[in-house]
């Protein structure tokens, strides 16, 4: 385990510095007035992680973010991982390589597929993404990464990014950019620029300014266009990333604007979107939302802060959500340890997707981390 | 038993029970609630009746608050294979929606002309021959933005002038009012249109189509009576000549706001309004759930909570109870339409008795069917649910048998748990084996429900991938498309049977997320040919049935 790759992870991914197990309970002390938020994530994080080891030792496959989060999540929480465990999740993750970039789950998934499977362009392919949570989860579990495996993983995300700046595989997705979604491009933009800023130190032989900079260029020039709180965090972070002088050319005041916009009426924490940023995608005209739900979600609080803390970082006052982000916590906290809210779409009784998830378990593991910035 | 005689002759033979509405009325005090779960929401509504019982057994019902509006009923009403398909058919493609405090419609949606009228003889056998029906069209405007069309018009207008229709400008003023400016034209339009063409104008998908609006302002009237003469011709082609007092109108919109995508494409759809029915629209409802949920649940008898007597009694369990059995042999071989044209002869299956069941074989096709098809109340609702939500155009379903229409394919669409349980289990009552379940199934999910889609992913820490150039194709991003499929299954528990039959997931133009079950081939016609004679033919299913009264599967 490499406790420095843990410490430049969080400082450079989640925006916290990382402190000993003792030091992260105390501040969760500090900061919930309890220990159970930290208790229970930790739980849930080594739970998962116990899961998805068995389930790998009985031949199943398992995603690469849920197995980066909880590993995290349990290295941060100082939670002993055995030998084996690690073992054989490093050969899991080794076993995704292809091409240079890595898939985010075993080819053998899509056996369950057959008319997927049998598509002229397979949907089994590498992506940026799922290259960024395998090449980060080898490094904190110490796996030694030979530099020739270094240059396949940059030369495939430098061949994939696009003449925009932007960062994505379109082998498989080949949908134009201006119809990709805004968190999904915004997201693998920040992994590839995340990449090639660290492999880059890893390989100083190569130049890769240019790279960096067109995919700062890009986020620059998306800035003012994105609607959710995601996508806008992911662009900042690329330009925090690659060029941090220039933050504060985004525009503090329409930022806080936008964050104000998406702040939950009830005090506790941030919607991702506006019901009625929802459109008609062909029609670009605004979709009837009578009927729509929405939910401020612990991701979208701790983007938002995140963004908050960045512009305070670079000068401008402002108090950051402590009071919301705290209501959400304890309101987000679910009966299995796990922390998440539901997604529901209109009258469907069934929540839209998981409830609790290991990211955003992570996050709330982490809030105390990233908020600490003295104001 | 004067009523049982006077079901029989007008629809398929057997009632398979009878509601009675003076006890639903009576039992529930005249408060009527319904709920309905219907495309992703609870459809609710609570209505208060007056209600009084003549001597004839003739009902008459009004809303408390209106005793203008009156109707009169028989006490029951039969419940015979007809009113169940019509069921079916209605919360398939009939208007649900409640709206507190104001009227809401009852209208059914369908296009397919005999469907349509089938749906208006229902009415009228349920809530008498007084009712009346407005037959709605809407276009939109691109459809008639071709040549042809353009021409088709032009003769129209040349019919209507001679027909005397006064208030035609003439040739000449029509030639300088398609040379005149958009913003004049606008301007002498009514303030409505004025503003729906500005909301117009600011729509970016819809500024290429802009080029089209003086020719829309110029031949609106003239498109909006095409439309209404298509519509009566085929009508009066069903056979079913509109009544005096029915009404057809059309409804031209605005080049590309209906949906059409270009030039010459239609975005038609076809609406049934029942005149004056608004404040009976939750009663109507009241029984159509009723009907839906005692059928998937398999109940017989239905009461008004704290009450002990049925207000809506079926003769047995609506899975096993059978009006009648078609003789599946002799039907298929020897009743007319049970195959399809070819340029020689007429094909039919080639049928083989294997013990105690059928195999059927069309071309490399097989499947195996029981001798004889149960009309079961289940049966009966699918059927009318597939005629409304089912994935093939309905014009084949009525022309399969004496025309070429192309391939034919079973699919099956939906979002209302109930729909695909009522699906599924009545498939295995028709077809026997492995061959009832979906071959395969896929989620689609529409474009407004992107957003919740995408936080899926966010709260994962995945992305949401999508293939084609205009992101139409499969979704990717795995961890998003295994949750989806989890929360699917959740939602319609009968899919948990195919689970491992999953295909992939879309994002789509428009709807609710959903479902699409498809079916291995061989087995259309076989379907669709009584889900034909149902609705038009049915004396044709009566030349081959058995009629034990109340067999039981």
């Amino acid at each position: 385990m490499s406790t420095q790759t843990i410490r430049s992870l969080l400082q450079e991914r989640f925006d916290a510095d990382y402190i000993s197990p003792e030091g992260l309970l105390k501040a969760h002390i500090d900061y919930f007035g309890s220990a159970s938020f930290y208790s229970t994530a930790k739980g849930y994080s080594k739970k998962r992680l116990d899961y998805y080891v068995t389930q790998l030792e009985n031949g199943n496959h398992v995603f690469c973010p849920s197995l980066f989060h909880c590993m995290t999540g349990c290295l941060i929480t100082g939670q002993q991982i055995d030998k084996n465990a690690i073992n054989r999740i490093t050969d899991y993750v080794l076993s995704l390589e292809q091409e240079g970039g890595f898939l985010t789950i075993s080819r053998k998934y899509l056996d369950q597929f057959p008319k997927l499977k049998a598509a002229k362009v397979s949907p089994m392919v590498p992506e940026v993404y799922s290259s960024y949570y395998s090449f980060f989860l080898l490094k904190i579990l110490g796996t030694d990464i030979k530099e020739s495996e270094l240059e396949k993983l940059l030369s495939w995300i430098i061949a994939h990014q696009k003449s925009s700046g932007a960062i994505y595989n379109n082998t498989y997705s080949n949908t134009n950019e201006s119809r990709r979604f805004e968190a999904e491009i915004s997201c693998q933009t920040y992994f590839g620029t995340s990449l090639i800023s660290t492999i880059s130190q890893e390989l100083p032989q190569f130049d890769f300014a240019e790279s960096l900079i067109n995919a700062k260029n890009w986020a620059m020039e998306k800035w003012l266009s994105l609607r959710t709180i995601t996508s806008r965090y992911f662009v900042l972070k690329t330009i925090k990333l690659v060029s941090p002088e220039e933050i504060s050319n985004v525009g503090f005041s329409e930022g806080l604007g936008f964050l104000s916009d998406r702040a939950d009426g009830q005090g506790e924490g941030f919607f991702d979107y506006r019901l009625s940023d929802k459109i008609d995608e062909d029609m670009t005209s605004a979709c009837a939302i009578g009927l729509d739900k929405i939910s401020p979600h612990i991701f979208s609080t701790y983007y938002g802060a995140t963004i908050m803390r960045i512009f305070w970082q670079n000068g401008y006052s402002l108090t950051l959500p402590h009071e919301q982000i705290k209501k959400l916590t304890k309101k987000a906290a679910n009966e299995d340890g796990g922390f998440g809210m539901k997604v529901l779409v209109k009258d469907f009784p069934k929540p839209y997707g998981p409830i609790s998830t290991e990211l955003e378990t992570l996050l709330v593991l982490l809030f105390p981390l990233m908020t600490k910035i003295n104001v | 038993l004067n009523l049982i005689e006077k079901t029989r002759r007008n629809s398929v033979e057997s009632p398979f029970g009878r509601m009675d509405l003076y006890r639903l009325l009576q039992d529930s005090k005249g408060i009527i609630s319904f709920n309905l779960y219907d495309s992703g929401t609870m459809r609710q509504s609570t209505s208060r009746y007056g209600f009084k019982l003549n001597s004839d057994n003739k009902l008459e019902i009004w809303p408390a608050s209106n005793n203008g509006s009156k109707l009169t009923i028989e006490q029951y009403i039969e419940l015979d294979p007809s009113k169940v398909v019509f069921a079916g058919l209605y919360i398939g493609d009939g208007a649900k929606a409640s709206h507190t405090g104001s009227a809401s419609v009852v209208s059914f949606s369908q296009r397919e002309s005999h469907i349509a009228n089938f749906v208006r003889n229902e009415f009228l056998n349920l809530f008498g021959k007084s009712l009346t029906f407005t037959h709605r069209v809407n276009e939109d405007a691109l459809f008639f933005m071709t040549e042809d069309m353009r021409h088709n018009l032009a003769r129209l207008r040349e019919d209507l002038i001679k027909e005397g229709l006064t208030d035609l400008i003439s040739n000449e003023e029509l030639d300088n009012y398609l040379k005149r400016d958009l913003e004049s034209v606008i301007k002498e339009q009514p303030s409505a249109t004025k503003a729906a063409v500005t909301k117009y104008s600011k729509k970016k998908g819809l500024q290429k189509f802009q080029k089209y609006l003086v020719e829309f302002f110029a031949y609106r009237q003239i498109m909006k009576i095409y439309l209404e003469r298509l519509k009566m011709k085929e009508l009066a082609e069903t056979g079913t000549p509109l009544s005096p007092n029915d009404r057809i109108t059309a409804n031209i919109r605005l080049p590309g706001v209906k949906g059409a995508r270009e030039a010459g494409k239609s975005s038609r759809s076809d609406e049934l309004d029942v005149d004056g029915f608004s404040p009976f629209h939750t009663l109507f409802l009241r029984i159509i759930s009723d009907i839906q949920t005692s059928i998937e649940q398999n109940i017989d008898k239905v009461c008004v909570t704290n009450s002990d007597a049925p207000w809506l009694e079926w003769n047995g369990k609506p899975h096993e109870y059978c009006a009648f059995s078609l003789l599946t042999k002799e039907y298929f071989q020897q009743a007319k339409g049970c195959g399809r044209p070819s340029r020689s002869k007429f094909l039919r299956y080639s049928i083989k008795e294997k013990e105690t069941v059928l195999e059927f074989e069309w071309g490399k096709f097989k499947f195996l069917a029981p001798k004889r098809i149960k009309f079961t109340p289940l049966v009966c609702l699918f059927f009318g649910l597939y005629l409304a939500e089912g994935q093939t155009p309905k014009k084949k379903v009525f022309q399969f048998s004496t025309e070429a229409v192309g391939s034919l394919n079973v699919g099956f669409t939906a979002s209302e748990p109930d729909s695909v349980s009522i699906c599924m289990m009545a498939m295995r009552q028709l077809i026997i084996g492995e061959k009832s379940l979906p071959e395969y199934w896929r989620i689609k999910i529409g474009a407004k429900y992107v957003p919740e889609t995408v936080t899926i992913g966010n709260k994962i820490g995945s992305v949401a991938l999508r293939r084609g150039e205009k992101g139409q194709g499969a979704a990717s991003g795995f961890e998003i498309v295994d949750s989806l499929r989890e929360w699917t299954i959740q939602s319609m528990p009968a899919l948990y049977e195919i689970k491992s039959r999953f295909d992939h997931a879309e994002y789509t133009g428009a709807g609710i997320p959903r479902i699409d079950l498809f079916y291995p081939k061989g087995y259309e016609i076989y379907l669709f040919a009584i889900m034909r004679d149902i609705l038009t033919c049915p004396e044709n299913l009566n030349n081959y049935s058995e009629k034990p009264q109340g067999a039981i599967l």
